[in-house]
């Protein structure tokens, strides 16, 4: 099933399928490792952050960020 | 090779490695540190070089430069530390400095730190930096924390894929550190180019074949209009995208050729504090305790050495300067000039130094533990509506203490944006400078409720910063703040020597520079009060700078001449308004009697340093804040006169104004020295004109209130 990050509840885990290269922050993302192909698990969500797990890094990105990225 | 001369041309005033790099006459060698945030570069520098380690910043930027140098074989090697960056795409400030360093500076190796842990997003750099087709040595870095993370790497191999010799390190311990300088000597020696790096065909069929290096090829095979067009036909990509995914992939293959994960064991420390530290509820209360600690530690425990480096200057050398000077008949003027412009101006910048020292430890060990890394996810749910980051918090309690080292630590700011915003922010964080005259006057014309009334002052002053800070962002800065990503990096102890050396270069660093503004305007403004020399307080020329302002200040409800001239010494530091109205209300003569017996002074000083260490301990077992505690003026005299030119109201505006304005001299020259003069000059104004505003209202709705009438 195909919808955004920022809909995953805590504790979820799913593939990154799509995701915005257009803005700096997504492409930044990217480098960070945060990009198509990488199984990714919400951790926490706190206000409008996600805490994502994805291989060994721990990043947090905001809900509008999470909004762009698609994932199955 | 490269002559290391860029150094001589940046502004950071102070580099060990300038001075030693000169003096030598061995060959150098320019050794670029680079590597992803959080990969421990700067822990191995300091295992390499020890001591030989200075903190100073980029040119034009905040962004801070490490730099460090040590002998080796035949050369004298001359680390720098890169900004940690994810990418060599030029967008932040990190990562511009970071690619115009390997790209003009072209340094000799290039020393690329991998956090081994996390070995196949920091491979994503390497490709980047082996397509500069320098020579290149990797450090697997935290190779004991890879190992308890169960992953194993092939150092060898990954070493002769990549054409460089790659070597497992542990910076905290040092363990393997000594063995990267054998490998560096070779690697320039041998003149060495990783790779080569070759993409997939139908994107290497496309790179223009006539470019030097890898990455000048991947450069202009994006800026030539028709190569690009042809990558985007080909992928159903824009080309920098194509590029992007080519290196990762590449890394990717990389990676798996090279590890191999024997079990998944997730980080189980970071995992059980996060579980604390990032919860919602728990979260914030641990946040509460922790910055309760920091500020604690910071003011209450160095204030001790503060107080005692203030007497031994002021109630010490000074007197003993000018009593010396005199006895070998020098003119009273030179001696005084001696004793109070310059040891005082000096006494200023130097009693912040323990502040700014214990300040610095903890941001530093805040820093490199990783807790820092999680403010803004802690905090944003608070901080988001005020539209900051959550590590804004951190300098704006801080300025409750002292504004000087607040602004100081909107260093561990990345945004330039913010850090400008919350400098901008501090300086209204009112700070027990301000309470003393607060104290002095809300007990005196408010004392059924001097509480309420300074509470207002607080208050007062966090309002104007907050809108300070939403006039910024809606004038100066449109950028969104909506979308954001940080990594959250894994708890981890720093090796105390490492903090030591950073505390020290900033230490070092704010004497240098911060402190030439600050004892320079100290000096001015000395004079202003002592000359013409020889004149009564009233003739003086800061009271005829006093007198010439008072119209400006009668509409706010001061026009006494004596009131607004003191305004001018408050400017160095708010408390010193209280004693120059002592000086210019005659109400006290301030000349101490200048003789002093120098042995009987000294021992009386050694033990006041002993009773200060002793002090300064007992703070960390008292739970309250003793920064915040007042004492009273006792000085009767003062406040008779006081009583007798200012009325409740006038002293309310007195207070307003004295708030609001540009704190103090030694925020300003910090203030210069973080954010740039114009921006420090600007505020000066600024903060005036607001201070002067709000006075102004306050003042006459209080006159309608009390009186029925405006006027």
């Amino acid at each position: 099933m195909n919808g955004a990050l920022n809909a995953l509840p805590a504790g979820a885990m799913a593939t990154i399928t799509r995701m915005s290269h257009d803005d700096e922050t997504s492409l930044r993302a990217q480098s960070m490792g945060l990009r198509e192909g990488k199984q990714v698990r919400v951790l926490r969500r706190n206000g409008r952050m996600l805490l994502l797990q994805i291989g060994d890094t721990c990043l947090a990105i905001t809900d509008d960020l999470a909004r762009r990225v698609e994932v199955q | 090779m490269t002559v290391i001369e860029q150094t001589e041309n940046c502004h950071d005033g102070v580099s060990v490695v300038r001075k030693r790099g000169s003096a030598g006459n061995k060959p150098s060698l320019v050794v670029a540190i680079a590597g992803n945030p959080n990969t421990g570069k700067t822990t191995l520098l300091n295992a390499l070089v020890g001591a030989n380690f200075s903190v100073g910043n980029w040119p034009g930027v905040t962004v801070e430069k490490k730099e460090g140098i040590l002998d080796f074989a035949d050369y004298t090697i001359h680390f720098i530390d890169l900004p940690g960056i994810y990418t060599l795409e030029p967008v932040s400030d990190d990562e511009r400095i970071a690619y115009s360093f390997l790209a003009e500076q072209k340094p000799d190796v290039i020393l690329n730190v991998i956090e081994t842990p996390n070995l196949e997003r920091n491979l994503g750099l390497t490709i980047e930096l082996a397509e500069f087709g320098v020579p290149m040595v990797m450090a697997l870095n935290m190779a004991d924390e890879a190992r308890q993370a169960g992953l194993q790497v092939n150092a060898g191999k990954l070493g002769a894929l990549l054409n460089i010799k790659a070597l497992p390190t542990i910076g905290r311990t040092g363990a393997g550190v000594k063995e990267l300088l054998p490998a560096i000597a070779e690697a320039y020696q041998t003149q060495r180019r990783p790779g080569p790096i070759v993409y997939e065909d139908l994107l290497e069929a496309q790179l223009p074949a006539d470019a030097q290096t890898k990455r000048e090829q991947m450069e202009q095979a994006t800026r030539t209009p028709a190569v690009a067009q042809k990558l985007n036909e080909a992928f159903g990509r824009s080309a920098p995208q194509v590029i992007r995914e080519a290196r990762l992939g590449l890394a990717d293959g990389l990676y798996h050729q090279v590890a191999h994960k024997t079990e998944v064991r997730s980080r189980s420390i970071t995992r059980a504090l996060d579980k604390v530290l990032l919860h919602p509820v728990l979260g914030i209360v641990a946040y509460l305790g922790i910055m309760y600690l920091f500020f604690k530690i910071s003011f209450d425990f160095s204030a001790p050495y503060m107080d005692w480096l203030d007497g031994f200057i002021n109630g010490f050398l000074s007197p003993l300067a000018v009593q010396s000077l005199l006895a070998i008949h020098a003119p009273v003027i030179v001696a005084e000039f001696v004793g109070e412009a310059v040891l005082g101006g000096f006494a200023f910048v130097l009693t912040f130094l323990p502040l700014i020292a214990v300040m610095f430890f903890l941001l530093t060990l805040l820093g490199m533990t990783g807790y820092m890394a999680r403010l803004p996810f802690v905090l944003d749910r608070f901080m988001s509506k005020l539209g900051l980051n959550g590590k804004a918090i951190i300098p704006l309690l801080l300025g409750l203490g002292c504004n000087v080292p607040a602004i100081m630590a909107t260093r561990t700011m990345e945004s330039q944006r913010d850090k400008l915003i919350v400098s901008l922010m501090i300086p209204f964080m009112s700070c027990p400078a301000r309470l003393v005259v607060f104290s002095f006057f809300a007990v005196l014309f408010f004392p059924q409720n001097p509480a309420l009334v300074i509470m207002a002052m607080y208050v007062i002053g966090i309002v104007v910063a907050v809108g300070t800070s939403m006039f910024m962002k809606r004038r100066m800065f449109k950028s969104n703040p909506g979308l954001l990503v940080m990594e959250l990096p894994p708890y981890r102890l720093p090796r105390l020597r490492t903090v030591g050396i950073i505390v020290w270069s900033h230490v070092r660093e704010f004497l240098i520079r911060a402190g030439k503004v600050i004892f320079t305007v100290s000096v001015v403004v000395w004079l202003l009060i002592h000359l013409p020399f020889g004149a009564k307080p009233e003739d003086s020329l800061v009271a005829q700078v006093g007198k010439a302002i008072t119209p400006a200040f009668a509409p706010i409800g001061l026009n006494d001449w004596r009131a607004t001239t003191s305004l001018i010494p408050a400017f160095l530091a708010r408390e010193v308004a209280l004693s120059f109205m002592a000086t210019i209300y005659a109400a006290e003569d301030t000349r101490a009697p200048a003789q002093i017996d120098a042995g009987a002074a000294l021992v009386d000083q050694v033990r006041a340093l002993g009773e200060a260490v002793v002090a300064s301990v007992q703070t960390l077992v008292t739970p309250a804040l003793t920064t915040m505690e007042v004492q009273d003026d006792g000085n009767s005299a003062l406040k008779t006169a006081v009583m007798q030119t200012f009325t409740p109201l006038a002293a309310l505006s007195f207070m307003i104004l004295l708030l609001l304005y540009n704190s103090c001299l030694a925020v300003y020259g910090v203030m210069a020295k973080e954010i740039g003069r114009k921006f420090a000059n600007g505020f000066m104004l600024y903060s005036f004109v607001i201070g002067w505003l709000v006075a102004f209202v306050v003042y006459r709705v209080g006159l309608l209130l009390t009186t029925g009438s405006f006027v």
